[in-house]
């Protein structure tokens, strides 16, 4: 069983193994799923090289980075970057896409529907394009 | 029991072996039987106080003094007690490096002890084995020297443990520690898995915006973390070891 906060905008805030060391702030909710926490922490996983929660940093001009989703169960999920939704298509749960690196910025990845998939845990990444000289 | 066994004895009043006996027991065993009780000697025989080592330059050992902790063991039965600081003589160690151990040493018609070392643990009769050191075969190594009646240290389980859960920028997580107190000791680890398995760091500052920030405080009820606002920064972790704007956070803290 695992506890799942939600923020007061019924966005998933966080979760965890137990909750009886967490008060409730004003608006906040919570729901019980039958999943375990490490099964649930599977829901949305985003990983580069099979690193998830590792900030990327790349190079402008290196080769595109390729982003892998996980979402088990699914057959497309979306994924908001820098608040652009897109769908991935998944098959047997997995898909990726690619960020282009033909300018230096960041990249904000995470669930599109933060209602279902939660952002906290593995369902977040940061992806750095940085100027060669950095 | 009755303690002490003996009595006072009125002048010309002839003393009874039974009386003697009863001192005897009073002074050897604190009254008690035999069978009940080691004698006051073999109970303090490896009896130690105050007792430490220290690095002496050059390549020497040296027992500390102080007036109010004054080092103190028992060796083959005799009480004894520094009155200043004991210091290993030069030029003990020689030969090829090796572990060497340190002994005080009982001399007659003193009430203090010195110091001498060996490659070989075994005490002889006027000695007591009170630590070692490492001899690197030119020097005594300083971190090395070990005094075996220093307590070891290890840090107590946590008073508090948040298990892990999922955490992301722009938000604030409060745990309840249920101390009562302030914590003494917060520490807050990231990890990748939600389970822990890969490498815990320590979340020191994370990022927020351009500014790098810690993000822990704490009152006698809540722990408090507040991430990065900014999910374009490593607004979770960030650190030479691995930064993040997601991840696994872990509490411990310490009453």
């Amino acid at each position: 069983m695992t506890y799942i906060l939600y923020n007061p905008d019924h966005s998933i805030k966080t979760f965890m193994d137990y909750m009886s060391d967490v008060p409730l702030q004003q608006g906040e909710s919570f729901t019980l799923s039958p999943l375990s926490f490490e099964e649930y922490s599977q829901q949305f996983v985003l990983s580069h090289n099979t690193n998830p929660c590792d900030t990327v940093i790349v190079h402008v001009g290196d080769p595109a980075v390729l982003i892998d989703v996980s979402a088990p169960g699914q057959i497309e999920v979306g994924v908001s970057v820098n608040g652009q939704a897109q769908i991935v298509t998944l098959i047997d749960g997995r898909g990726s896409f690619l960020l282009p690196t033909d300018q230096k910025g960041r990249f904000i990845i995470q669930p599109a529907d933060r209602q279902h998939f939660c952002a906290a845990g593995s369902g977040s990444l940061l992806v750095v394009i940085e100027n060669a000289e950095n | 029991m009755t303690y002490p066994l003996s009595t006072e004895v009125t002048a010309g009043q002839p003393t009874a072996c039974d009386h003697y006996n009863k001192l005897r027991r009073d002074a050897l065993r604190l009254g008690n039987a035999d069978a009940d009780s080691l004698t006051l000697a073999g109970f303090l025989n490896r009896h130690f106080e105050h007792m430490n080592l220290q690095y002496l330059a050059t390549n020497r050992l040296r027992v500390p003094y102080a007036i109010n902790q004054p080092p103190t063991l028992m060796i083959n039965g005799c009480l004894l007690q520094a009155t200043a600081n004991v210091d290993l003589p030069s030029n003990q160690f020689t030969g090829v490096a090796a572990t060497w151990y340190i002994f005080a040493v009982r001399s007659a018609g003193s009430t203090t002890f010195t110091l001498a070392v060996n490659t070989a643990a075994a005490e002889a009769t006027d000695q007591r084995l009170i630590g070692e050191c490492y001899w690197d075969g030119s020097n005594v190594v300083t971190l090395s020297i070990k005094c075996y009646f220093q307590p070891v240290l290890s840090l107590s389980n946590a008073d508090y443990d948040s298990g892990w859960f999922a955490a992301t920028y722009a938000a604030t997580y409060t745990k309840a520690h249920a101390m009562g107190a302030f914590p003494r000791l917060v520490v807050l680890y990231h990890a990748t898995d939600a389970v822990g398995t890969s490498e815990w760091v320590p979340v020191q500052v994370v990022q927020n915006g351009n500014e790098v920030r810690p993000i822990i405080g704490w009152d006698s009820t809540y722990i408090y973390i507040t991430t990065g606002q900014n999910g374009a920064y490593s607004a979770t972790l960030y650190s030479m070891r691995r930064s993040s704007v997601s991840g696994y956070y872990r509490l411990l803290a310490w009453r």
